[in-house]
């Protein structure tokens, strides 16, 4: 009888709990829902009261618009080409970085040299940015992909991280022993650590992912051809100074939003055991 | 005989005329070269839309238009950046706003000397647009005026008439005289919840302040808000408000754009160049509805004021400075060009013949047949120039947040202005 009413309570309770989730994630899913339902809908429609809430037949209407400024995949493929090898070089970068600076605690300069890394997550980076275009326009890299790669490779916060991770992941006896077997430090860190860290790679990848895809400062001062412009650049060209033609950018922040889509349900197996994977450390 | 000596006199006539035009429009083949254009959405589009009209002056000019996004200032951070590294395009299109922020800078060549000659076009444009790019003191020049934002009042025949008032333009001219006839009007229109004589407190200030020559900064920098004008406009903001005659909503946002087409706002108080969003965005579906009046008179008797422009410069950088002062005379003096910017986007030219044009002086179906340019030429030749500043975008910004403050919330004039006030002395 006891036992009924425990289950009985925690059935309620589960109930409650789902209840209580999928109102709150309704709160989440209800601006992605509504701006999928504006990017079918006329202009006129979008700007109605109260404002419509099922999808309209005005989706290729609203892609035509998109096809005369520009053409539509091509932001996509650009972003792609930004996005995916900065995302997986800083992400190798900073788990080298990281592995070294676990693993070689004694070395000379090591607290000198994670200082340093640590305190570039201080320095605002809008201060960085004329400093940093007229050097790449020294290395004669304006107008291309380069200045959105190759710099961000060394990110002290990828670095940071991936040195708290491997310090709480990889115990210090894992390295020693490899040493009695005669292994070196590049075979180790492949081999052994890489491993191991999987999940905080997918975290890390996953964050630099995303913060790439929506950057907008950057590569509006680097890039100048229009065809070479990333999503969120050829977004705001769809507006002019006075006039936001909201269905057409809506549509295409959708179309923007496939990629980041499909390559977060390829990692999410992985970024969930990112998130969880030092609970249950022995 | 008379008329044989007609038929032989048009033909004459006609025969002149397309020789005429035949020389006019012989194609300009020894300027040659690439040049590129900076702006910003949508002007790289109709620019764009310009070139086949100009390579057929120019064939051997072969143009690039690029533009960024004006939103947050992000445009002028490119293009400032650029400067610093002399990456620049060979012409920049710079908007009013920044006006302050870069008619000092070097980069952009000096237009009054060879092989510009600028000063000699004077006479040709708006004193008003003249007045922004010509450094009195050194007589530099540093970019020519493209187009101007002569302000009137927008407003919907059918609802002042359903009010009692006078549908008809010049009778409605007669009526809205000044603005405390303005609001007496207002108060015939607005109904509570559902319909607002103006959408924004702002505009009223922007046209109030500009009518007494005043802007933020007066010449030697110090600031004017919380001066007199400043106050008697925040005044006349809080009688419109208490009066019911504002919306609630903000300037560009999707429910003030909304409320054109729903017949929410009466009127609205603006640069001409807004007829071209109402006829293209706003208001499609309204055509004949809407007219066009002078705004209210301000306590000095003047009507006139300015919103909007635009001016195009050639940087020192540019490699191929022939073929852009071409490019540059061409998009802002042809009559092609004018004439078909006007018909994108009701484009207002700063340079004068263009204000007697066919093309802009016509009976408009938008606003009922009325010819919308017999107001804005006039303010074209009356506007007072007001002072820039640098600082002219954090100043608009900080007023704006005030007066959207007095109207919103009731806020008092007094501690609205000296929030501004200490905003801006913040930031200077």
């Amino acid at each position: 009888m006891m036992a009924g009413f425990l289950a009985s309570h925690e059935r309620r309770a589960n109930v409650l709990v789902t209840i209580g989730l999928g109102v709150f994630s309704i709160v989440f899913v209800l601006p992605l829902y509504w701006t999928a339902v504006m990017a079918t809908r006329r202009l006129e429609e979008v700007f109605q009261f109260p404002p419509p809430v099922f999808f309209g037949d005005a989706v290729f209407d609203n892609f035509a618009r998109i096809q005369a400024v520009y053409e539509p995949l091509a932001p996509l493929v650009n972003s792609l080409i930004v996005a995916v090898p900065k995302t997986a070089g800083l992400v190798l970068v900073s788990a080298l970085a990281g592995y070294g600076f676990a693993r070689y605690r004694r070395a000379k300069g090591h607290q000198l040299l994670l200082l340093l890394a640590f305190a570039t997550l201080f320095f605002p980076p809008s201060l960085a940015l004329i400093p940093f275009f007229l050097e790449m326009n020294w290395f004669g890299w304006l107008d291309s992909f380069w200045p959105l790669i190759v710099p961000a490779l060394a990110s002290g916060f990828g670095v940071i991280w991936m040195y708290t991770y491997i310090s709480g992941t990889v115990p210090h006896e894992l390295y020693e022993a490899a040493e009695v077997d005669g292994a070196g430090a590049f075979p180790v860190f492949f081999r052994i650590v890489l491993p191991i860290i999987r999940p905080g790679l997918a975290a890390l990848g996953v964050w630099t992912l995303i913060s790439t895809w929506n950057d907008f400062q950057l590569p509006l001062v680097i890039l100048t051809d229009q065809t070479k412009f990333t999503v969120p650049l050829a977004l705001t060209s769809l507006n002019s100074i006075y006039f936001a033609d909201l269905p057409a950018v809506m549509l295409a922040t959708m179309i923007g939003l496939v990629p980041v889509f499909m390559l977060f349900a390829f990692l999410s197996r992985q970024f969930i055991s990112g998130l969880t994977g030092g609970a249950v450390k022995s | 005989m008379t008329r044989r000596w007609k038929v032989v006199a048009a033909a004459l006539a006609l025969a002149a005329s397309l020789q005429g035009a035949v020389a006019q429009e012989a194609p300009n083949t020894e300027v040659s070269g690439a040049v590129s254009l900076w702006t910003w959405p949508h002007n790289d589009r109709t620019l764009s839309s310009l070139l086949p009209e100009f390579n057929k002056a120019y064939p051997n000019v072969k143009v690039r238009i690029q533009g960024f996004p004006s939103g947050n200032n992000a445009y002028l951070n490119k293009l400032l950046s650029a400067l610093l590294a002399g990456t620049g395009p060979d012409i920049a299109m710079v908007e009013i706003n920044n006006v302050a922020q870069l008619s000092d800078k070097q980069q952009f060549a000096d237009l009054s000397k060879p092989p510009f000659n600028a000063g000699a076009l004077k006479a040709d444009f708006a004193p008003f647009a003249w007045s922004k790019i010509e450094d009195p003191a050194t007589g530099r020049i540093f970019a020519l005026p493209k187009h101007t934002g002569p302000g009137g009042v927008f407003y919907r025949r059918d609802l002042f008439a359903a009010a009692g008032l006078p549908g008809d333009p010049q009778a409605l001219a007669a009526t809205l005289k000044d603005w405390d006839a303005f609001i007496e009007a207002g108060k015939k229109i607005a109904k509570p919840n559902e319909r607002w004589m103006v959408g924004t407190g702002n505009e009223l200030v922007r046209a109030y302040i500009a009518q007494h020559g005043v802007s933020y900064f007066d010449k030697d920098g110090g600031l004017q808000v919380g001066g007199p004008v400043f106050r008697q406009a925040f005044e006349l903001v809080a009688k419109a408000r208490d009066a019911g005659l504002i919306s609630p909503f903000a300037m560009w946002t999707p429910e003030w754009q909304g409320a054109f087409a729903r017949g929410q706002i009466a009127t609205i108080v603006v640069g001409n160049w807004f007829g071209g969003l109402l006829k293209s965005a706003y208001a499609p579906g309204d055509a004949g509805k809407w007219g066009v009046v002078p705004a209210p008179a301000a306590e000095n008797g003047v009507s006139a004021f300015n919103w909007g422009g635009d001016f195009l410069g050639v940087l020192e950088t540019s490699k191929n400075k022939d073929a852009a002062w071409a490019l540059v005379k061409w998009i802002a003096m042809n009559d092609t060009s004018l004439k078909l910017q006007y018909e994108k986007g009701d484009l207002y030219p700063a340079y004068m013949q263009a204000g007697t044009a066919p093309w802009i002086n016509f009976q408009d179906p938008y606003y009922d047949g009325q010819n919308a340019n017999e107001i804005f030429a006039k303010v074209q030749a009356e506007m007072v120039p007001q002072t820039t500043n640098p600082l002219d975008s954090i100043a608009s910004q900080a007023v704006e947040t005030a007066v959207n403050a007095v109207v919103t919330s009731g806020k008092p004039i007094d501690a609205a202005l000296a929030q501004a006030e200490a905003e801006i002395k913040a930031k200077m």
